[in-house]
């Protein structure tokens, strides 16, 4: 059974009708081009199937810590746009509003950042909680 | 959290100091004090890095989300017939 893909707004949903203006009118340079295909590639291939291997789909936990409130648990999920090759782009999706759909949240490059290389980053590494630090030590 | 471990150590020739055996961590951040401490923390890798507009822009979408507001359905057929046109 296929999932609905919505955009989030407003970033996703600007960008995705930009790149889809672009290739309908040709009006693309060339790496946005070519980003644009591998892009809407991945979106057809987790309708599909959000877990397809090429995609490599993970849950990316400080994402999910972020997007989580009190009351409501929201899953971060990153997928790559190249298999095997996270630098040529990935995007983030949660599952949801309604059964069966996906949102995409945000999108590695990001459209901005694709023009300057030297742009800010931050790094997505944490202390483990104390939870995780008891689990391992069971697993051992 | 308690104490676990206290040894002596002793850098090698090449800088190098020897972490217990049973440590489980692979990263960690390392912080030098300038009365000579040196502390290291532990780290989960969990991704490389990612940028602060995409986290920006993630954390308005995700907002949004939270309140009902997302951008209608893609027409993934369109797109995939877009990804597909060669030139």
């Amino acid at each position: 059974m296929q999932f609905k893909v919505v955009p989030g707004i407003p970033g996703m949903k600007e960008e995705i009708e930009r790149l889809k203006a672009g290739l309908e009118r040709g009006s693309l340079d060339k790496n946005d081009q070519k980003f644009a295909k591998k892009l809407f590639k991945t979106i057809a291939n987790l309708a599909r199937d959000p877990f397809h291997p090429g995609l490599h789909s993970h849950e990316i936990e400080p994402l999910t810590q972020r997007f989580s409130s009190e009351n409501r648990s929201v899953k971060g999920f990153q997928s790559y746009l190249e298999n095997q090759t996270p630098s040529a782009g990935r995007l983030f999706w949660v599952y949801g509003r309604e059964r069966q759909m996906i949102t995409l949240v945000g999108l590695e490059p990001h459209p901005e950042d694709r023009k300057n290389s030297a742009y800010a980053r931050v790094e997505l590494s944490r202390m483990p909680t104390a939870k995780e630090l008891a689990e391992e030590e069971r697993a051992r | 959290m308690s104490l676990v471990a206290e040894a002596d150590v002793k850098k090698d020739s090449r800088n190098r100091i020897t972490l217990p055996a049973d440590v489980k961590y692979e990263h960690f951040r390392m912080k030098r004090y300038d009365d000579g401490r040196i502390e290291l923390l532990p780290q989960l890798l969990v991704d490389a890095t990612i940028s602060r507009k995409s986290l920006r822009e993630m954390d308005e979408a995700i907002g949004n989300f939270n309140e009902g507001r997302v951008g209608d359905a893609l027409d993934i057929e369109a797109l995939e017939a877009l990804a597909d046109q060669s030139n």
